[in-house]
């Protein structure tokens, strides 16, 4: 059974991911160039998936399937840091991109404790 | 008759009369203390499923943005194979099946409290609770005492499973209570366990919610920018359908503030009962038939 300290961890990497992603959005509905909207759109896919598999993760009810959901999310922390390299390069706002970069950090060093 | 016989006789009957009306009070309470947690159910039901619903919504239009935004290889020419089912099944994976069923339980759990309640209450045995309620019940509180139920942070999963263990036992043997004050205090602690738990799996909802509602019209957005581009002022045509087009696609998150306080308002009711020695109840089990009605009328309204 996932302890308190586990699930309190999840419960902070999906408010995190959230908060990049209303960031993301901001950028996406402010984009006046197609080619960037579409890149944006596509790290907010990213974000999206794994914000279901951190929710999944938090609705599993015993050991094996908790071990399963958190090893699949530990297991991709190298493509949040590939979205995370992409975001920075994409993001005009240098102070913007920062913040969506810092956000991931802080869900990326939650999932490291799972 | 002898005057003082008769203020004998006529006190009696005031005071059965009394008695009766409490008991009837008391009844009527507990039968809308016992819709109202049913209704309650209902909405929360809604909820589960749209979680469901939103999460298909979401990889269908995913995919299809992948497909329609897919570039030409610039050495061949050509678009490189993006599948794009236009008829897909969905399995959730966010919110499985066998997960929705465990929180279905924990729902059923309320539900069946309030029909065991409401049979105490009545005055009836136990065959007023079906026998499929009383092996649902033995089904849940199996769950429970496997550690079944998982927390979500609200409180630690052994006392939930505590919890659900507690008010089973009581759905399965509610007639060693004499009255519903004592069944409903005996409860109290367990019940607000269960509701905490059930509030905070509904905020986690509306954020995984949130986060598909705003990928779906996020793909709107830059394929509209994309029409603008391309189509110039025509593309205003393009906005009108998209605006037509996806609140039929995806739902606006639902707001869970008025579930979550429908589910407070169900420990509130319940205190009350444990309080109340009639109909004393009948103001806070008010307040819960109100917002379960309301609780139901949104949350259907927005599937």
């Amino acid at each position: 059974m996932p302890t308190l300290s586990k699930q309190t961890n999840i419960a902070g990497a999906i408010a995190s991911i959230r908060v990049a992603e209303n960031l993301l959005t901001q950028q996406i509905r402010a984009a006046t160039d197609t080619l960037t909207a579409i890149k944006l759109t596509n790290e907010y896919h990213n974000l999206d998936s794994y914000l279901s598999q951190l929710l999944h993760a938090q609705n599993s009810a015993d050991d094996a399937s908790f071990a399963d959901a958190t090893a699949a999310l530990q297991s991709q922390a190298s493509g949040l840091e590939a979205d995370q390299a992409a975001i920075r390069a994409i993001v005009g706002d240098v102070q913007t991109a920062a913040s969506i970069v810092n956000y991931i950090t802080q869900a990326l060093t939650l999932i490291a404790k799972l | 008759m002898r005057p003082l016989q008769l203020i004998a006789i006529l006190g009696a009957a005031v005071g059965m009369s009394a008695c009766s009306t409490g008991l009837t009070q008391m009844q009527d309470t507990v039968t809308k203390f016992d819709q109202a947690a049913h209704s309650t159910a209902t909405a929360q039901m809604s909820l589960f499923h749209q979680v469901q619903a939103a999460e298909c919504s979401r990889d269908f239009y995913a995919q299809a943005f992948q497909f329609a935004t897919a570039q030409k290889d610039q050495k061949s020419d050509k678009y490189p194979v993006v599948p794009l089912d236009l008829t897909p099944s969905c399995t959730p994976q966010e919110l499985t099946d066998a997960q929705l069923r465990i929180r279905q339980k924990l729902m059923d759990t309320i539900t069946l409290y309030a029909d065991a309640i409401q049979a105490l209450a009545s005055g009836t045995d136990d065959a007023t609770l079906s026998k499929n309620s009383q092996s649902l019940a033995g089904n849940i509180q199996g769950l429970a005492k496997q550690q079944g139920f998982t927390a979500v942070t609200s409180t630690d999963a052994a006392a939930l499973n505590a919890a659900v263990v507690t008010i089973t036992s009581l759905i399965l043997d509610h007639t060693k209570y004499k009255e519903v004050k004592e069944a409903a205090s005996s409860v109290q602690p367990d019940l607000t366990i269960v509701v905490a738990q059930l509030k905070a799996e509904n905020l986690s909802d509306a954020a995984g919610l949130a986060s598909k509602a705003g990928s779906v019209t996020n793909d709107f957005h830059t394929a509209l920018l994309s029409a603008r581009e391309q189509r110039g002022p025509a593309s205003f045509l393009d906005i009108a359908q998209a605006h037509m087009a996806l609140p039929s696609i995806v739902a606006a998150p639902p707001d869970v503030t008025p579930l979550n306080a429908t589910l407070d308002a169900l420990v509130a009711a319940n205190q009350a009962l444990a309080r109340a020695s009639n109909g004393g109840a009948l103001p806070e089990v008010s307040d819960l038939v109100s917002r379960a009605q309301q609780a139901v009328t949104l949350f259907n309204s927005s599937k």
